[in-house]
């Protein structure tokens, strides 16, 4: 019988292997945690960035500011059963459309003093100090509802840095002046313009309003709708001074080549528009004065679309309105 | 003995291996760029082909519709159109890294906004909104709205080099 051949381990030999396996494995171990390490170093290094003055986090918050003056702007999905005609597609076709609300706008803050050091009177209604009577040029306590144009005025000049609240929507016309949300909360609710006027307080109120409804069939109806909104203004704002303003004419290319956005229905309007003004009591200001060229159109220098205008003739509309309001 | 020689030096040989790896494959960091923001903008402004008039807004207007505060921001330079399109430029410097994604994320939901302001309004200006340029590089956040992206990459190009 063969004897198989069995290899014979000396005790001293197995421990020296084993001991080896164990500084093997031992090794290994060692050499992941150096590399977990280095990674997670580079990773830390990636976060905390190059910049000294890294702050610990960004802050978010609501769109609803307490601060003074910011603009709102959104638009209402429902077109307007009143507008008869589709509007022109070339430019600021004026249906109504709905958007998230991107900014803010919010009650002015209240005076603490008056003029000649007395405690202010107090607004019973909102709980808060009154503010006081509107000055010429002064626009800290003013409010601007409007369409895109007076957009235009939020973007271009510094009436809210001054104090403003811009109460504006792409789009928006008298009806939906008075029905379409526009207007966000402290918590971020939106409002609409007679909603929010509940709890703001205003001592001037600058409306300009009509370029969107240039296509509607009933000219009665859109002043009827004006007289609506000009009427909760002033139940909302007793003491405010309430200013309508004329709707400033489009260019003479956009005039000839436009069945709605022409200058003859821009002057019929305004026509209405001044009729109302001294029927409810309210100020008219005819702002397009100071725009329009020597043939009554905005000038070719003043839009790109013949409708809006551009930052210069914004501060041509503020300086009218420092000096007439 | 030098077999136990080959198997650590294989050993260490393949952790150097896995650490190089796992250092490549990490998040890579931000590349430090530190650009003219003004500058940026107004060059934007200048080669972009736009239909609009886009001059620039005061910070406080421009953040604000970007539903930011001078908090969230190391510095801003925001160009708006007068209303007739949507085109826009905005170049968002963010405080630190951590707050890059805020402006991102502002400069995102700025665009759904116009969309919504415009899809009615104007809709023939909505393949601008379709697929605006937006860089995000380092800090700095820009958004281009335009109907010329190609031209605005260029652009942005040279100050991200």
């Amino acid at each position: 019988m063969k004897l198989k051949k069995v290899k014979v381990i000396p005790s001293h030999t197995a421990r020296k292997k084993r001991q080896r396996g164990l500084f093997l494995i031992a090794l290994g171990v060692v050499l992941v945690f150096i590399a977990g390490g280095v990674y997670l170093t580079m990773r830390v290094q990636n976060n905390n960035g190059k910049n000294d003055n890294a702050t610990s986090s960004h802050q978010t918050e609501s769109k609803t500011d307490s601060s003074q003056a910011q603009s709102s702007e959104s638009n209402s999905s429902a077109t307007s059963s009143q507008n008869a005609e589709s509007q022109s597609s070339s430019v600021a076709s004026e249906t109504t459309s709905q958007e998230n609300q991107s900014s803010i706008s919010s009650a002015p803050p209240a005076e603490s003093q008056t003029s000649d050091g007395t405690a202010p009177a107090w607004n019973q209604d909102l709980g808060v100090p009154a503010i006081p009577s509107p000055a010429p040029g002064d626009f800290s306590h003013s409010l601007f509802i409007g369409d895109s144009r007076t957009r235009g005025l939020m973007q271009y000049t510094d009436l809210v840095s001054r104090g403003s609240v811009f109460y504006t929507s792409t789009g928006l016309n008298v009806s939906t002046a008075q029905t379409k949300a526009i207007v966000p909360d402290a918590n971020g609710n939106m409002l609409t313009i007679p909603q929010a006027l509940e709890t703001a307080q205003f001592n001037k109120v600058y409306i300009m309003l009509g370029v969107n409804e240039l296509g509607w069939a009933y000219s009665d109806i859109f002043i009827e709708e004006y007289t609506k909104l000009v009427q909760a203004v002033k139940a909302a704002e007793p003491n405010a001074a309430i200013y309508v303003q004329s709707i400033v004419p489009v260019s003479a290319e956009k005039t000839a080549s436009d069945p709605i956005y022409n200058n003859v229905k821009i002057a019929e309007y305004n026509v209405l528009i001044q009729q109302m003004a001294i029927d409810q009591g309210v100020g008219y200001l005819d702002v397009k004065q100071s725009l329009v060229d020597e043939n009554g159109c905005l000038p070719a220098e003043a839009t790109s679309d013949g409708v809006h205008f551009n930052k210069d003739y914004c501060q041509k509309w503020l300086e009218y309105l420092q000096n007439n309001s | 003995m030098k077999n136990w020689v080959k198997r650590s030096g294989c050993l260490i040989a393949a952790s150097a291996v896995a650490v190089a790896m796992l250092v490549g494959c990490g998040e890579k960091a931000p590349q430090a760029v530190d650009l003219d923001e003004n500058e940026l903008a107004k060059q934007l402004s200048e080669q972009v082909t736009f239909e609009d008039t886009l001059e620039p807004v005061e910070d406080e207007i421009g953040l604000s519709l970007y539903g930011l505060t001078a908090d969230q921001v190391a510095s801003a330079e925001i160009y708006m159109s007068t209303s007739a399109t949507p085109e826009e430029i905005a170049v968002l410097e963010a405080k630190d890294s951590d707050g890059v994604a805020a402006l991102k994320s502002a400069a995102e939901q700025r665009i759904e906004d116009q969309k919504l302001s415009f899809e009615d309004y104007n809709p023939e200006q909505m393949p601008k909104l379709e697929d605006p340029l937006v860089v995000e590089s380092g800090n700095y956040v820009i958004l281009c709205i335009s109907g010329d992206n190609q031209a605005a990459q260029d652009v942005i190009d040279q100050y991200i080099k």
